[in-house]
């Protein structure tokens, strides 16, 4: 059962966008809509769970001087196997998600996630923190996602919920973001404290 | 473990060597798809554009400066039985709302607008889609109790001239609210009206 | 000329790199409590942005490109960066001790900066010459310099308000980010 409580651990309690606040950049540029944001999301968890497996499967081969540059050089492989793998396969998403793709290197809640966690703890362990923590920073995106495209458009995932007219196209447009994560943030600090 | 500088370089070494033989691996795997994938959406985007012919479009673009810029653009000839029949312009324009935008410009024979596809915008999300619905649209009555509006027209499908917003005096009715894209919209057009001149002349 | 200064207003206002294109959002948020540090760390970003897209400009068009490399560069470039601050920070304690004093605290964040390597994949996307790239690397650099000025500048004033608990720090910076973004909007449609 400790898997399942690494995995909970890191979609709520250690939420990487709602309570770390890390990897802001691509939480606000790739959520003007629903499904862009859910496939950031789950292309983060992909490297995610790659380079924290990887990680931890090395950790004892890799003095601690040279750790980080060791991360980044990892992580920044797995990133470029995604950005073959989607331009063969899924040239549309990517031009969608566009920079962002590449960027997921200086994500910090990858190096954060291998410094923190997978260079410390077993294989099996961090691979569950990668899918938790991957399944945490997807949840925020979609979320965040849906709601900026519901305000401003007025579409989930392209249904329609109401007439584009009502729609206010500030919630798609960059302020939109700043505004709504700040709120879902607000939001999130609030339910957490009644919990405590 | 413990580290000197020998370890260090090692296992730095090791990484490198095993992270670069995977990524080999998957560039090998992925080099065809990925150029297919390419060619394909340059296919679709030229067929969306031109009317039938029978052999496909060439593979290597004229390059072509319009006077006045720095920057060329793309024109794919087209023939039709070895006859030229018009050609596809990949053309640009920086004066969005938010800077570039690239469309693909089809001309039929005639030197008519055939069709175009709005390739790559910066522009407020949602934006690129309906300029592609937009300047296709062909609005006779738009406002039925009045009747006043039968002139106004959306479609640049068929001109054969410079093209202006109606609000500059035109002949085209912008996008509601999005005059600065429209604008840049037909501006990129133009630049592709005048490249297919060019190469027309030297055609003829 | 005329083409410098366009790239000049677009990458500080039509175009800031915070408030439109959502890139360096992490320092933005995390070192924008204070004026001095705030204008350090625009500062180090300046100095560091400039030598790293002349250093990734290099890599792109001499060694990539003719060798058709062009895979690797997500890879060369993160690791270019690294290196660069980190020599940096060698150099800089070296020469400059009372540069290194004033910057120094910053540079390992810089790292980990998207808007660093960012800057670098856009200008090699955008297959700048060497002379456009450096311009939009420096002038990128102050549009991220002036938005973390005005706001640090609000949120010193902020600490002062009875913000509702649940917003306080985060959230509410973000809100302030948004008005910001919403001012900044009024730059879009400049065209020199």
């Amino acid at each position: 059962m400790k898997y399942l409580e690494i995995i909970f651990n890191g979609i709520w309690r250690s939420n990487p966008t709602f309570v770390l606040v890390l990897g802001m950049c691509p939480t606000l540029g790739t959520t003007s809509s629903a499904i862009t944001g859910l496939s950031m999301g789950l292309a983060t968890m992909f490297v995610l769970m790659c380079s924290n497996t990887s990680i931890s499967a090395i950790k004892s081969l890799v003095p601690s001087q040279v750790r980080i540059p060791a991360y980044i050089i990892v992580i920044a492989s797995f990133v470029t196997m995604l950005q073959m793998v989607m331009q063969a396969w899924l040239p549309s998403l990517n031009d969608a998600l566009g920079i962002f793709i590449p960027l997921i290197v200086v994500n910090c809640i990858l190096l954060g996630r291998a410094e923190m966690f997978a260079s410390k703890n077993s294989v099996p362990a961090s691979l569950c923190d990668g899918l938790g923590i991957g399944l945490g920073f997807t949840f925020a995106l979609t979320l965040l996602g849906c709601l900026r495209e519901a305000l401003g458009a007025g579409t989930i995932f392209g249904a329609r919920i109401y007439p584009e007219e009502y729609g206010s196209l500030l919630f798609i447009l960059a302020p939109g973001a700043f505004i709504v994560l700040g709120f879902l943030i607000a939001a999130f600090n609030k339910i957490r404290g009644c919990e405590e | 473990m413990k580290s000197n500088m020998l370890t260090m370089v090692a296992s730095l070494t090791l990484i490198a060597g095993g992270m670069g033989a995977l990524l080999g691996v998957v560039h090998d795997a992925t080099a065809e798809p990925i150029a297919k994938a390419q060619e394909l959406a340059k296919a679709q985007a030229l067929e969306a554009v031109l009317p039938p012919m029978d052999n496909g479009m060439t593979k290597d673009p004229i390059e072509i400066t319009v006077e006045g810029d720095t920057r060329p653009v793309q024109l794919y000839p087209a023939f039709d039985n070895g006859n030229p029949c018009g050609a596809a312009v990949e053309t640009w324009t920086m004066d969005g709302f938010s800077g570039e935008i690239t469309v693909m410009v089809g001309f039929n024979a005639n030197g008519e607008i055939s069709g175009f596809k709005v390739l790559q915008s910066a522009e407020t999300p949602g934006l690129g889609a309906k300029a592609d619905e937009w300047f296709r649209s062909e609005v006779v009555n738009d406002e039925p109790s009045t009747g006043a509006t039968a002139k106004n027209k959306r479609s640049i499908i068929g001109t054969k001239d410079e093209l202006k917003v109606s609000k500059d005096g035109g002949q085209i009715d912008g996008i509601t609210a999005a005059t600065i894209t429209s604008r840049a919209f037909l501006d990129a057009v133009n630049r592709a009206r005048r490249a297919y001149n060019q190469y027309s002349m030297i055609n003829d | 000329m005329l083409i410098y200064l366009s790239i000049i207003i677009t990458a500080i206002l039509v175009n800031n790199i915070v408030f439109a294109q959502f890139l360096g959002i992490c320092p933005f948020i995390g070192v924008s409590k204070k004026l001095d540090s705030a204008v350090g760390m625009g500062l180090a970003v300046t100095f560091v942005m400039a030598i790293a897209t002349l250093a990734t400009w290099a890599v792109q068009w001499l060694l990539l490109e003719p060798f058709n490399l062009g895979y690797l560069q997500t890879i060369a470039f993160i690791l270019i960066i690294a290196i660069l601050v980190q020599m940096l920070e060698i150099v800089m304690k070296k020469i400059s001790p009372s540069l290194y004093a004033a910057l120094g605290v910053f540079l390992p964040l810089i790292t980990t900066n998207c808007a660093v390597l960012g800057v670098a994949i856009i200008v090699a996307q955008k297959a700048m010459p060497l002379g456009q790239s450096i311009v939009y690397a420096v002038a990128t650099a102050l549009g991220f310099t002036l938005a973390l000025v005005l706001m640090a500048g609000i949120r010193e004033q902020l600490e002062l308000v009875d913000v509702p608990r649940p917003m306080r720090g985060v959230p509410i910076a973000l809100i302030v980010a948004g008005l910001l973004a919403m001012a900044f909007m009024g730059f879009s449609g400049i065209s020199v």
